[in-house]
């Protein structure tokens, strides 16, 4: 019979396999030490054991269609809905003022573009109208016209395109094979601190690329696990739980989809987290980047300039309730005289005298 | 691994203490405040929309120095911040600054949520040295390390210094550190500063001129605000 490796007799192969088996003892050893020093220098921190948390906000945003520029359904309605919602907000305002604003004409000549690239929408509108915004949940009658549910929330829909907004990571519009935009440490903690800590629904744009898919965040489900030979990094995946536009304009109620994410985190020795990379799972498939909408604000050149918030609010029956926590907006009904400011400084909780007097 | 942990002290340490040397050599820059010193701010933000970004109608912030007072065992500077206009009340911050070199003690920052004022307070408590930055606050007061000096009497103009910082929150039981940094160029009639605070806001650009209270000008990714010297 023809040996396959006449040259590695029985002497030979064995002094390398207890080669091989030694050196890998030694590594293991090394690396064993290693961790157990790290693990030495830990504090009593929440990352530095395998652990799991969620959070889900307790008023959950709303599903609502994301309104395609291609479509034009604002301008143009649709089978079933042959006025659409800006021809019966115009019809309102006239019986309210006798004047036509014209939203109609100005959506149909704007925001109307059969040739515009599919993903042109309203996303961001819907987004943050869904996390400011109570729900229209039934049509509403006002002066012989009805604004069924699809009509109202197209109006707050279009009045949330320009909104204050607090804005992480940047918007990718080239393809980028190695973006680790947003960052996962970055991500991390503002879900923790939103979600979990402010009950403050976030938006994420969820495409990596150039398109932008915008969707509120409701909640996440994340465990972490230490890397057992790197001391400072933490194997994490998270579940984020986002709200989904993929539903017809009368939807109700909130439908939602799921993403997985798979990250580590970087620790110091402190075990305090000083950032992060995404794991090749998640490379081509991250966020690219977070915002967080905090006021309305009028329209800056980006929603339809002839709808007036004051309308839309008469026909949705709302007032500007779900304001998320420390929304900071310049503009507040409260007057500006400087007692003013300190009475609301004592309606926030701080005394005046304890810093001015 | 050991090296990395203590490369960011390390290096602090070695910025810190190059600035403090510079500041020796040369006094350094520091605005001057006294109670009852007022300036404003004009400024501007950079709002996103599907077609691109555009910068928002200016709005204007009075910072007031009301007090000088002792602040968890430092005495600092009162600063009051709230808006120039008439119509608004809600949105204000006091920042208490340490006298003696303008590092921040204690911020609150107070917003309107649903018509009704909240506050959010912040205590630094030194351990940590890093510029003040303004975060979630609409109000841009963000203010770096002082005094800055030229990092050297001979060619102060062409070099620059730099501090390296971090910045940490606290969030349900877990610390995330931000990397911060500022550095600072001499010019002509004060001092280009840029800060960063490592956090994806990009970094953000003040130019101080000697004998004014503030920065004249500020320009960030999406902030910008000039110091109003004379009611238009």
């Amino acid at each position: 019979m023809m040996r396959k490796y006449p040259f590695l007799n029985e002497g030979v192969r064995r002094s390398l396999l207890i080669g091989v088996v030694s050196w890998l003892l030694i590594v293991f050893a090394l690396l064993f030490a290693a961790r157990s020093a790290g693990a030495q220098e830990f504090g009593n921190v929440r990352l530095a054991n395998r652990g799991s948390d969620s959070a889900f906000l307790k008023k959950m945003p709303w599903s609502g269609y994301w309104w395609s520029r291609r479509e034009g359904k604002l301008a143009k309605g649709w089978a079933g809905h042959a006025e659409s919602p800006m021809q019966r907000y115009d019809r309102y305002v006239m019986s309210r003022t006798g004047k036509n604003p014209g939203a109609q004409a100005w959506e149909q000549k704007h925001h109307y573009n059969p040739t515009a690239p599919s993903w042109w929408g309203h996303c961001n509108g819907w987004a943050a109208a869904s996390i400011m915004e109570p729900e229209p949940r039934q049509k509403r009658t006002l002066g012989g016209i009805t604004f069924t549910v699809a009509d109202q929330k197209a109006l707050l829909s279009e009045m949330c395109m320009d909104v204050r907004a607090l804005f992480y990571g940047n918007r990718q519009n080239d393809i980028n094979l190695v973006s680790q935009d947003i960052r996962p440490d970055l991500f991390h903690r503002l879900l923790v601190e939103n979600i979990k800590k402010r009950g403050r629904g976030i938006v994420a744009d969820t495409n990596w690329s150039r398109s932008v898919w915008n969707f509120p965040i409701c909640g996440y489900e994340t465990e972490w696990a230490p890397v057992w030979f790197f001391h400072n990094r933490v194997w994490v995946t998270t579940t984020v739980h986002f709200v989904s536009d993929g539903v017809k304009p009368e939807f109700t109620g909130t439908e939602t989809f799921t993403q997985t994410y798979h990250y580590i985190l970087n620790l110091n020795s402190r075990g305090e987290v000083t950032g992060g990379f995404w794991d090749p799972r998640s490379l081509w498939n991250h966020p690219d980047f977070v915002w967080i909408p905090v006021a309305d604000v009028p329209a800056e050149g980006g929603e339809n300039p002839c709808l007036s918030p004051r309308f839309v609010r008469e026909i949705t029956g709302t007032a500007p309730t779900a304001e998320p926590v420390l929304a900071m907006s310049e503009t507040s009904a409260s007057s500006g005289s400087a007692d003013a400011r300190l009475d609301a400084l004592r309606e926030a909780g701080v005394d005046p005298t304890e810093y001015f007097n | 691994m050991m090296m990395e942990s203590i490369k960011r002290p390390l290096l602090t340490a070695v910025f810190l203490l190059a600035g403090i040397l510079s500041a020796c050599a040369d006094d350094g820059f520091m605005p001057m405040w006294q109670i009852g010193a007022s300036w404003t701010i004009e400024t501007s933000r950079l709002c996103q929309n599907p077609q691109g970004m555009a910068w928002t109608t200016p709005v204007r912030w009075l910072f007031e120095v009301k007090n000088e007072k002792e602040i968890d065992g430092v005495p600092c500077y009162v600063v009051h911040v709230s808006s120039a206009a008439k119509h608004s009340a809600g949105t204000q911050a006091i920042l208490c600054l340490s006298k003696q070199d303008l590092r921040a003690v204690r911020v609150v920052d107070v917003a309107s949520v649903a018509g009704k004022p909240q506050a959010q307070e912040r205590s630094f408590d030194g351990s940590r040295i890093s510029p003040l930055f303004s975060g979630e606050s609409v109000i841009p007061y963000d203010l770096p390390l002082f005094p800055l000096a030229a990092a050297s009497d001979d060619d102060a103009r062409e070099r620059d210094a730099a501090v390296a910082g971090e910045a940490a929150t606290d969030v349900d039981g877990i610390t995330f550190v931000d990397a911060t940094a500022q550095n600072w160029t001499k010019t002509e009639q004060g001092y280009r500063v840029t800060l960063d605070s490592g956090d994806s806001r990009g970094k953000l650009v003040q130019e101080w001129v000697a004998g004014e209270p503030w920065a004249r000008s500020m320009t960030g990714r999406d902030v910008k605000y000039t110091l109003v010297t004379e009611e238009k």
